[in-house]
């Protein structure tokens, strides 16, 4: 066949440039680790790898709500620990206020280490996340959930006497945050659920209690019925804070298993993205080298065959 | 009785030709569109030696006419695969890529759902939102660009097309007028050149008659006949002037689009612009429609803290802007038409609500026909077509209002979703206006009810005909991109191997090969030298005659 000889140069050329071009496309795939896939070299995966990413990038940010409801778990648990031992503390009183022989005085003593419980207990229901917004008010984050209310009237020996009532001052439910696909969670323990509300809440009781043991000359039977009565409402007290410690601690259980779920689910993900997007290093430096020594050959091929010319014998 | 003397010197003389051009040739052996020559040599009538009857150029027009349609093939996917380009390396970019964006938005509303009395989540999700409407705005522009390159293009190559005709119509009288063999080949040469360059804007065919070229191009609209070229231009599109159409000289409305493509630049330029370019801002007008649709719904069953116990309803975070109504430039008539998107049933109150699900990623024609028919009103990507008569319509999720006489003829082009990328914006700057809470009273500032809704908007499906969330349609409209690019790389490939493989073929047959020309070269030196030696014979002859005498 004839070969013009412009050809022949232009066709060398062409071949030159398409290996020193899939040699620096190799080299670059290797200094950067990614195959640098695009839409039209592979469609398919290409889209594959930005849902992938978008599923990464959500699974992220489920595991950072995690982490955030996690924060308010662990606080709200210290401060379920903390009204447990105060409860305890509060009924040992009551049991020990119940003692026949102890004179008001008596009475009057123990009735001031209440009121001590008492303001704990308070702030303990009133306590917050650290950034200010109260744990236990439901979606009223901004005001605290355990207010002074009116004051409340007993007769003791006749004679009127006044303590404190709290209301509740939040709402039922609480913020749910999303937890991983489909799944929300949430703090969901509220004063009302742990001292009740209303009349005879348990915070109520408690103050009446003190104020009638607080009254000059209360006899043992007045302070008696209203121990009972407070008696009565720590034993549901007490249920109601262990149960809302069992809630969190289920939640906080949940978190751990949805956190090992999605590191194992984004350790997934992250083989399938790597198997798309990285650099096969095996396949790239062999076929890096192979092409190295193709470059060469045709170099050392194009400089021998373009000294062979018939002008070479013409003298 | 034969001269001798004259017949040596007719050798020498042809050998001295077929010399010349031997050197003609070494001498282009690198000049683009060099047609090599040869000799023709034949005896003369006995006694009479030689001649050179003609220096031939050996061209082949077949194997020109198959290299110069292999060009305009190659060149008519070459231009797409390059444009292309500009849209496949933005749409896979990390980091400004609208993906990611839709991503960080959303991850950012579920920041503000973990803590939605707090300021600080609520500014990076405004934030966000803007990082995302920035996003989508630089999609948009980036396909403007191409749109105004692709004009750019258009208009140069209408400028080279008429000049490439003027060309060939002065160089066929110049050949018409050219008797000298040398010259006439240098200036076929020339215009077989001239041919090549025009194969690379548009097909193009040849009609040889005796030694004049009549062109015609695309489906056979005369380009030049023996006398004159008859020029194309461009002019604006009749519905949209920042588009440039090219227009066929002579008849007025006579347009190429993808429909009549004229293949070569013109075509690809042409079908890229209808087939890819458009509908890329439609698709990604829908999915910002969607994003500020479902977004703003979600925002109007919230409520927001204004500084009151109730708070507020929420408002809309996103705006879309208008939906593009072009009238025809040539309307006649004083209809007036207002479009807008339907308030359908999707969602909770909000004006205006938008009917997703019916909203297409389309392009339509409103035609008034007259009489009682009224007008028509045809989808362009399906061609399907309806008729009514009604002054208002509500139609795929977008309502017409007709306002103005109807004048039969009138048309308007409407693009629902085309212009909702490029105004897409976000109208509020208070971080407090992000609707976390339930639309109950009061407002609380620690109930985060109404993000399920707002973060709902990532998961809803209520595009494309209820199939795709966002992302989603935003993933098969890149996907569609990716794999029509895919196409066009194989295509563009292939098309560029045909295109070499013809050419080489053309240019095997007619190009200049050295060593060929080195044989030659020894060969009519060899003639010169001979018929030189046959002079010197007889001269002796002559010589020994004339001894003989004395």
């Amino acid at each position: 066949m004839r070969i013009s000889t412009s050809n022949f140069y232009n066709n060398t050329t062409n071949q030159l440039n398409e290996l020193q071009s899939s040699i620096s496309n190799l080299s670059t795939q290797v200094s950067t680790g990614k195959k640098g896939i695009t839409p039209q070299d592979d469609p398919a995966a290409a889209v594959k790898i930005l849902s992938l990413t978008q599923v990464q990038s959500m699974d992220a940010q489920y595991a950072k709500n995690r982490v955030a409801l996690n924060n308010t778990l662990g606080v709200a648990t210290s401060a379920l620990d903390s009204m447990l031992n105060n409860l305890q503390n509060i009924n040992e009183e009551i049991l020990s206020a119940k003692t026949g022989s102890y004179s008001a005085q008596d009475r009057a003593t123990i009735a001031t280490s209440l009121k001590g419980q008492l303001d704990t207990m308070i702030a303990l229901a009133n306590a917050n996340d650290g950034a200010g917004n109260y744990l236990f008010s439901g979606f009223n984050v901004a005001n605290n959930p355990t207010a002074l209310s009116t004051s409340a009237t007993t007769l003791v020996g006749g004679t009127p006497v006044n303590y404190d009532t709290y209301a509740y001052n939040g709402t039922d439910s609480s913020a749910q945050i999303q937890v991983d696909t489909g799944r929300s969670a949430g703090l969901n323990v509220t004063v009302k659920d742990l001292f009740g509300s209303g009349n005879n809440n348990f915070l109520d009781l408690l103050s009446k209690t003190i104020a009638v043991m607080n009254a000059p000359n209360n006899t043992f039977a007045e302070a008696d019925t209203a121990l009972t009565d407070l008696a009565n409402s720590f034993k549901s007290t007490f249920d109601n804070v262990l149960l809302a410690q069992s809630k969190v601690g289920i939640t906080q259980n949940q978190i751990v298993e949805l956190d090992i779920i999605g590191t194992q689910r984004n350790n997934d993900t992250s083989k399938v993205l790597s198997s798309l997007e990285d650099t096969d290093y095996n396949k790239a430096l062999s076929d890096l080298a192979r092409q190295q020594v193709q470059l060469q050959a045709a170099q050392k091929s194009f400089q021998q065959i373009s000294s062979l010319s018939l002008f070479n014998y013409i003298n | 009785m034969p001269d001798i003397l004259y017949i040596a010197s007719t050798g020498v003389a042809a050998a001295q030709t077929a010399i010349n051009v031997t050197g003609q040739n070494i001498a282009n052996v690198s000049s683009a569109g060099y047609v090599r020559e040869k000799i023709s040599q034949t005896s003369a009538i006995v006694g009479q030696g030689t001649q050179v009857v003609a220096v031939s150029r050996i061209y082949d027009q077949f194997l020109a006419s198959q290299a110069s349609s292999a060009i305009t093939t190659s060149s008519y996917s070459n231009i797409q695969y390059g444009q292309i380009q500009s849209l496949n390396s933005i749409l896979t970019d990390p980091n400004a890529g609208v993906s990611p964006a839709l991503s960080n938005f959303f991850n950012s509303l579920q920041t503000v759902a973990n803590n939605p009395a707090d300021i600080a989540p609520r500014e990076s999700a405004l934030g966000a939102a803007k990082n995302l409407v920035s996003s989508v705005n630089y999609l948009q522009k980036t396909i403007d660009n191409t749109n105004v390159d692709v004009n750019t293009q258009l208009t140069q190559s209408v400028t080279r097309i008429n000049d490439y005709a003027n060309q060939i119509v002065t160089l066929n009288k110049a050949i018409l007028g050219t008797k000298d063999q040398s010259s006439l080949n240098t200036l076929k040469d020339q215009r077989d050149a001239v041919i090549t360059d025009l194969s690379k804007e548009i097909k193009v065919s040849v009609n040889q008659q005796g030694d004049q070229y009549l062109v015609s191009v695309g489906s056979g609209i005369p380009l030049l006949d023996s006398t004159r070229s008859f020029p194309m231009r461009v002019s604006s599109n009749p519905f949209n002037p920042v588009q440039i159409d090219v227009v066929i000289s002579g008849t007025e409305n006579s347009v190429f689009t993808s429909k009549n493509s004229p293949g070569g630049l013109i075509g690809g330029l042409v079908e890229f612009r209808d087939n890819i370019l458009n509908p890329a801002s439609n698709k990604i007008g829908l999915v910002a429609l969607g994003l500020a649709t479902e977004i703003n719904v979600a925002q109007s069953k919230g409520r927001v803290d204004n500084g009151t116990a109730t708070g507020a309803v929420g408002g809309q975070l996103f705006s879309v802007g208008n939906i593009l109504v072009s009238a025809n430039d040539f309307n006649a008539g004083a209809t007036n038409l207002s479009v807008s998107f339907d308030t359908g049933t999707f969602g909770a109150p909000i004006s205006p609500e938008i009917n997703l699900k019916n909203i297409k990623s389309d392009d339509y024609t409103l035609k008034v026909i007259g009489g009682s028919t009224g007008y028509s009103v045809t989808n362009n990507t399906t061609g399907q077509s309806q008729t009514f008569n009604s002054t208002e319509l509500v139609l795929d999720g977008f309502k017409i209002s007709i306002t103005g006489a109807l004048t039969t003829g009138d048309t308007f082009r409407i693009s629902p979703t085309a212009n909702v990328a490029r105004n897409l914006s976000l109208v509020t700057s208070d971080p407090r206006a992000i609707a976390a809470a339930d639309n109950s009273s009061p407002f609380l500032s620690g109930d985060n009810r109404n993000m399920a809704n707002l973060l709902a908007a990532q998961t809803n499906k209520n595009l494309n005909g209820g199939v795709n969330n966002l992302s989603s349609s935003f993933n098969q409209f890149i996907s569609s991109i990716g794999s029509q690019s895919y196409q066009l790389k194989v295509q563009s490939t292939f098309d560029q191997t045909v295109m070499n493989k013809t050419s080489q073929a053309l240019d095997n047959y007619s190009g200049v090969n050295l060593d060929e020309e080195a044989s030659n070269l020894i060969r009519y030196q060899q003639a010169y030298q001979a018929s030189g030696k046959v002079m010197q014979i007889a001269k002796q002859m002559f010589d020994s005659l004339l001894n003989m005498a004395q």
